[in-house]
């Protein structure tokens, strides 16, 4: 299998954050965003486990990215809690609908 | 144990009433309210024998030591209080032989006016807030001795007026006492705006307002001098008018009468004994500036002797007891200020004029603490009546006070040999001194003339006092009882201690020239030859002495006919008297009033103009902010989408960065 | 860090890396003791321990032993003459920066669960979740404040993050509550994953993600490439913006504050109080840590970076300041004008991170006379100072809000009219924190703002920017005292409504204790400067 070069997984980084980044900012639905963040941070990870295999960088990008999938799923975990916590007072999870504390 | 000791024994001095202080507010409030007085008392022997012990420490030669060699200073930082950039302002706690012995003065005074007080004070449903008050004032007098910078002397200064308020109004429920609090505060806060700016002006000047620096090294004055000959003069006039606020000195003389309407004690303690003497402290501290400022020592002296002169007019006449010891005050704190002045009569006289101020000072916290207590105990046998008119023949009902108030009184009328003898006759001799030499000898002429005079009238006021209140028929108020009760023994011990004192301090001190050795030390003072005894001033003054008091007699228990008589015919100067040569009026009429009219004014544009530009820009931001508030309107969308705004401007910003820096 | 050497002392049972390890351990013993804590409160829950000891116990324990064990290690520290150590291989570092801040976490640690105690809003059932999520995200603010490496950034920025979504939430059933969680859990996730793609350009151009090599790192980047044009250069300036982003939205920057005022709106007054001053003064103390340590010693090109890196924050500083402060005008809810507060807060903050950075950019010019290398970390004790002084008087303002609220039930500033007739104690605690938060003498606000503009004063010296920026902290100052001394006027001054719900409070009341000894430390802090600023100053030292 040949080397397709470090651009090549960076671009596809920057390909999924920004995928993340517009779906954070378009979804009106609460797990839509957070879908958008788990890409974002998924870009991220990309970038990490190339750096690692291509620059000075070693090990520690395989075991940063392997840190952030462990926090990325706690953030989740997290993030539905308070979503579901959110539909049981307002039956929906569009992030708009939220709009009382405002001013 | 000693070395400790040596270090420590500073900052014990005022710590011990302070400690006094927070006990009784916290806890003396709630537990043991009749004996609030005793951390003070405890606090005080704490603090007047570490002052004792300070004596041998500041000067280790001993006190017979007669050589002009200055001994070092001792000096402590308590504290590191603010340091920001430049501005560095610690706590330092710092004592040469000047602050040692006007602490031992204030401490030992203090002592047994608080033994006194605890008697004095006995039912006042405020008894632990006196005592409270009190510790806070022998403090705050504590910590404005031993300053080590003048910052922290204007820190103290302003606590000891406070509590000199909290003091004087301390029956705030009287509207005479409220209003004689308010008025000593408002007119000491003339004197205060003098002493601030005269600490503005030093900083500017010297860039330091430490006392060890800009007093123990003459290099740093003579260069300033070699700059600006004249700021040092302004300085100083600053500075004493400052000394003239609190020392109660034509013309803001007028708070000290009015102040009698404190409790007793208070009015021995702090408006006789001790505060008020904080001015000539002050002028005295400040001596290295005053010897370059000839001119402001002269004016010195010209108010020292209008403020001598115009109150022991005033005394002659009044009928209200404390109120006549109150001008005597102030006429004695003249005598304090002509000495301090007659150091510009000459080179040499520097030293001795503020050896012998500090002297009298010295001797009158003594004589005058048993006076006031004996004005006390007489308010306090006769059930709080201070009008002479209304008691008299009390020599027999209240015997120890009689015996006390007669030390006295022949102590302040300068009786041969007794304390105030020695240390007016100092004053006296130093003024003649200035007065025969120099060119300003006609000017000292003149001051020593009203200083003779006014040591005449002081005879006379005092002993018309005496001979009104103890000799004359038995007369008592009916607000005394039937049988008036002489004073207990915790009254009567301190009594008995400050007569012995005002009878034999100065003839320990004085001649011996004990004081005046032990002063010398202090580091900064100018060196100076022995100063000669003037035989001819003492003769003169135990003359004038013997007149004063042979008169009063004449006058008061002879034949008190003439009295009347001399009312009568003279009433027009009679009336002079008995209203302070209406300086109050004057202060009053052409002062206050018109101060009200701008006040009136002040106000009017405080309402509309101030507080309508103040509303403005208080207006201003609020419109802002309703602008921008819709922003946040909740939606999160929205949010993101201003984020989202907010990083591309920055992006693009780092982007030009980064091309411009190309 | 180096994994592989991490892994490698893990297998080779070398002593003396087992030794170093065990050195880590010691170290990281306050944040071992608050895990503790956590793990006892869960199993205590499980064994019905709770009914007999209340949780709050265990969490105060907690917190209280390591604040002590950070004491401990601070009185160490200045015996023994210490150099600071890098712990774990290097991912986090141990000096007296960060005790200071493990000590300030910990101790605001043990006032937020007595204030929590005294407030009684987590009820018995939920204590045990509550003072979880409590210790957790003081452990991940901890490790934010010790953090020597990128990764460790990321860990302790999410560990304190992560928590206080969930505290704010915590109010079931309440809408406002779940509303502000959501937007709250929305921008952080947001925000960190922007941050993590940025850290991931960062490490994978410099090749590293330990902090002490970032500057040499940068250095060897811009000199092999020509300069500031080319593409390397501009993903590093690209990869630390997006750094940036995430530390705005930590500290509520303008423009990523948005989550800030909702979110404390919706929270608890108690764990408003608590997100205002422990997760500012840690995102302060990592973005400190890397800014000190991206600038180096400010020689060639880093200079160039510090100068613009601090210019940038000042611009931003402005802008958090004048926007907090005004949008904060008009506020009927007190929660959400303390929110604003908060913003104004940290934008004066980090002004002195500003002028730091810009006085660092001239470290090696001998320039200016006289002591100038003192000039950094008196910027530092200025930021330090006016965190502890902020820790204070903002916890005592949530304080009183939570007590007023579990009185009256509101928390409009309206409803607090003439509270002084029925609640002095309250009424002059909350007018000292107001008057303290403008930063009137002699309070400890004021000598907070006093040290930080004076380090602005001094970084005017190195460029005219920083006049703008000691202007607008002036002007801003003068605005903020109208919203501040309105809310003490309207409990001071006016009367109190006779339809309004009645309030009580003995003075001797603990909970009435509490706010005094609170705000008797803001008056104390503005009496006794030297103390505290003096151990600011030696904390600060570490840093350069």
């Amino acid at each position: 299998m040949g080397d397709v070069g470090l651009n090549a997984y960076l671009m596809v980084g920057a390909v999924l954050f920004v995928c993340g980044v517009v779906c954070m900012a378009t979804k009106r639905n609460g797990i839509g965003v957070l879908m958008g963040v788990e890409l974002v941070l998924n870009g991220a990870n990309v970038n990490f486990v190339a750096f690692s295999r291509y620059t000075s960088l070693g090990l520690d990008g395989q075991t940063i990215a392997l840190f952030v999938i462990v926090l990325a799923a706690a953030e989740a975990a997290v993030a539905l809690a308070i979503a579901l916590n959110f539909y049981n007072n307002h039956l929906t999870i569009d992030v708009d609908r939220g709009n009382e504390l405002q001013g | 144990m000693t070395n400790w000791l040596n270090e420590n024994i500073l900052w014990l001095i005022p710590a011990a009433p302070l400690l006094a202080c927070l006990w009784i507010v916290l806890v003396g409030q709630v537990i043991g309210r009749k004996y609030a007085h005793r951390p003070l008392v405890l606090g005080l022997a704490v603090s007047l024998a570490a002052s004792l012990y300070l004596l041998t420490v500041v000067v280790p030669h001993g006190f017979g030591h007669d050589e002009h060699e200055s001994s070092h200073s001792v000096m402590t930082t308590v504290y590191q209080w603010i340091k920001i950039g430049t501005i560095d302002v610690p706590v330092t706690l710092r004592a040469d032989a000047m602050s040692a012995l006007m602490l031992t003065m204030v401490t030992s005074v203090s002592l047994l006016v608080a033994i006194f007080a605890s008697s004095y004070m006995k039912g006042d449903p405020g008894y632990p807030r006196f005592f409270a008050a009190m510790s806070l004032f022998v403090f705050s007098m504590c910590m404005l001795v031993l300053a080590g910078n003048f910052l922290l002397l204007f820190v103290f200064w302003e606590a000891v007026g406070l509590c000199s308020y909290l003091l004087i109004g301390f029956w705030f429920h009287k509207p005479s006492a409220a209003a004689a609090a308010k008025k000593a505060f408002v007119v000491n806060r003339i004197g205060d705006f003098g002493l601030i700016l005269g600490i503005f002006l030093i900083w500017q000047t010297f860039g330091t307002l430490d006392f060890a620096a800009l007093f123990e090294s003459p290099k740093l004055i003579d260069g300033i001098l070699a700059g600006q000959p004249d700021i040092l003069h302004w300085i100083c006039i600053l500075l004493f008018i400052g000394a003239v606020g609190k020392s109660a000195q034509f013309p803001l003389q007028v708070w000290l009468p009015d102040a009698m309407e404190g409790p007793t004690p208070v009015s021995a303690l702090i408006h006789a004994a001790t505060m008020v003497t904080a001015g000539v402290y002050l002028v005295a501290r400040c001596t290295p500036f005053f010897v370059h400022a000839p001119y402001v020592q002269m004016t010195v002296a010209g108010i020292g002797a209008a403020t001598a002169l115009i109150a022991a007019i005033t005394a002659l006449t009044q009928y209200d007891l404390k109120r006549v010891l109150a001008y005597s005050t102030v006429s004695q704190l003249g005598y304090m200020f002509m000495s301090l002045g007659a150091a510009g009569g000459g080179e040499g006289l520097a030293l001795h004029a503020v050896t012998f101020a500090m002297f009298h000072m010295f001797t009158h916290a003594f004589f005058k603490a048993v006076l006031f207590l004996s004005a006390g105990s007489v308010m306090h046998a006769m059930g709080d009546v201070i009008d002479m008119r209304r008691f008299s023949g009390l020599r027999k009902a209240l015997p120890i006070t009689h015996w006390t108030f007669l030390a006295g009184a022949l102590a302040l009328a300068g009786v041969p040999l007794l304390s105030g003898f020695w240390s007016k006759d100092e004053i006296l001799a130093v003024l003649a001194a200035a007065s025969r030499e120099g060119e300003h000898a006609g000017f000292y002429g003149i001051i020593l003339a009203i200083a003779l005079l006014t040591s005449l009238m002081t005879a006379f006021y005092t002993f018309r006092a005496y001979f009104m209140t103890f000799w004359g028929e038995e007369k008592f108020p009916e607000e005394a009882g039937h049988h008036p009760h002489d004073a207990p023994p915790a009254m009567a011990v301190p009594l008995a201690i400050l007569a012995v004192a005002a009878l034999g301090i100065g003839l320990m001190t004085g001649p011996t020239h004990l004081y005046g050795h032990y002063l010398h030390h202090t580091p900064g003072l100018p060196h100076a030859d022995e100063f000669p005894i003037d035989w001819l001033m003492m003769g003169i003054s135990s003359i004038l002495a013997a007149v004063g008091i042979g008169t009063a007699y004449q006058l008061y228990v002879v034949s008190p006919k003439i009295v009347e008589n001399l009312q009568r015919r003279l009433s027009l100067a009679y009336q002079a008297s008995q209203n302070g040569l209406y300086i109050d009026w004057f202060g009053y009429k052409f002062i206050a009033a018109p101060l009200r009219g701008l006040a009136a004014i002040c106000e009017f544009v405080d309402r509309w103009v101030i507080d309508a530009l103040v509303d403005c820009v208080g207006f201003i931001p609020g419109l802002f902010g309703s602008i921008i508030r819709p922003i946040q309107n909740g939606m999160v969308q929205n949010y993101a989408a201003v984020m989202m705004l907010g990083l591309v401007v920055c992006l693009i910003s780092v982007l030009r960065v980064l091309v411009e820096t190309h | 860090m180096d994994f592989e050497a991490l892994f490698k002392q893990f297998l080779s049972g070398d002593v003396a890396q087992q030794a170093s390890i065990l050195r880590s351990l010691t170290i990281f013993l306050p944040e071992l003791v608050l895990s503790c804590s956590i793990v006892l409160m869960l199993v205590a829950r499980l064994v019905s321990l709770d009914r007999i000891i209340p949780t709050h116990w265990f969490a105060l324990l907690g917190g209280m032993a390591s604040f002590v064990i950070v004491l401990f290690q601070f009185w160490e520290f200045g015996n023994s003459q210490t150099v600071p150590v890098e712990v774990f291989t290097g991912l986090a570092i141990h000096d007296e920066f960060s005790i200071f801040f493990r000590g300030f976490l910990t101790f605001f640690l043990v006032f937020v669960i007595a204030l929590t105690v005294l407030t009684g809003i987590p009820d018995d059932e939920d204590a045990p979740d509550f003072y979880s999520l409590l210790c957790g995200a003081v452990i991940g603010m901890m490790l934010m404040s010790s953090a020597n490496h990128l990764l460790m950034l990321f860990i302790g920025i999410e560990m304190a993050s992560v928590p206080s979504y969930a505290m704010t939430g915590f109010l079931k059933g309440k809408r406002r509550s779940s509303e502000a969680a959501l937007k709250f859990v929305v921008y952080g996730a947001g925000a960190a994953g922007v941050m993590l793609f940025g850290i991931s350009l960062l490490t994978g151009i410099l090749g590293t993600a330990q902090f002490s090599e970032l500057a040499p790192r940068f250095q060897a980047v811009f000199a092999s490439h020509a300069g500031m044009q080319d593409p390397a250069t501009r993903c590093v300036a690209l990869a630390l913006l997006m750094i940036a982003v995430g530390f705005a939205f930590k500290l509520s920057l303008v423009p990523f504050h948005f989550w800030c005022p909702d979110a404390f709106h919706g929270a608890p007054a108690e764990v408003g109080g608590f997100l205002s001053v422990g997760s500012k003064a840690a995102a302060f103390a990592l973005l400190v840590r890397l800014t000190t340590s991206l600038a180096g010693d400010g020689s060639g090109a880093l200079s160039q970076l510090s100068l613009s890196c601090g210019l940038g924050l000042g611009l931003i500083a402005i802008v958090t300041t004048t926007f907090g402060n005004l949008a904060a005008y008009s506020q009927q809810n007190i929660k959400r004008m303390l929110a604003y507060s908060t913003i104004a807060h940290a934008g004066y903050m980090l002004m002195a991170v500003s002028a730091l950075l810009v006085l660092q950019s001239v470290q090696t010019d001998l320039v200016f006379q006289g002591n100038h290398q003192e000039n950094g970390p008196r910027a530092m004790e200025g930021l330090l100072y006016y965190l502890c002084v902020y820790l204070f008087m903002n916890l005592g303002a949530f304080a009183i809000v939570a007590l007023i609220r579990n009185q009256t039930y509101s928390e409009e500033i309206d409803d607090y009219k003439g509270l002084a007739q029925q609640v002095p104690v309250l009424a002059i605690c909350m007018a000292i924190c107001m008057f303290s938060l403008v930063g009137i003498p002699p309070l400890g606000g004021f000598y907070g703002k006093a040290f930080i503009f004076a380090s602005v004063y001094e970084a005017t010296n190195v460029h005219w920017f920083m006049w703008v920026v000691l202007a607008a902290g002036g002007l801003n100052t003068v605005i903020s005292l109208f919203y501040y001394l309105r809310v003490a006027k309207t409990m001071c001054m006016d009367t109190r409504p006779a339809d309004a719900v009645p309030v009580s409070m003995a003075a001797s009341s603990s909970p009435a204790l509490y706010v005094m000894l609170v705000s008797g430390m803001v008056v104390f802090l503005g009496i006794i400067i030297d103390p505290l600023s003096k151990v600011a100053l030696h904390a600060a030292h570490a840093l350069f």
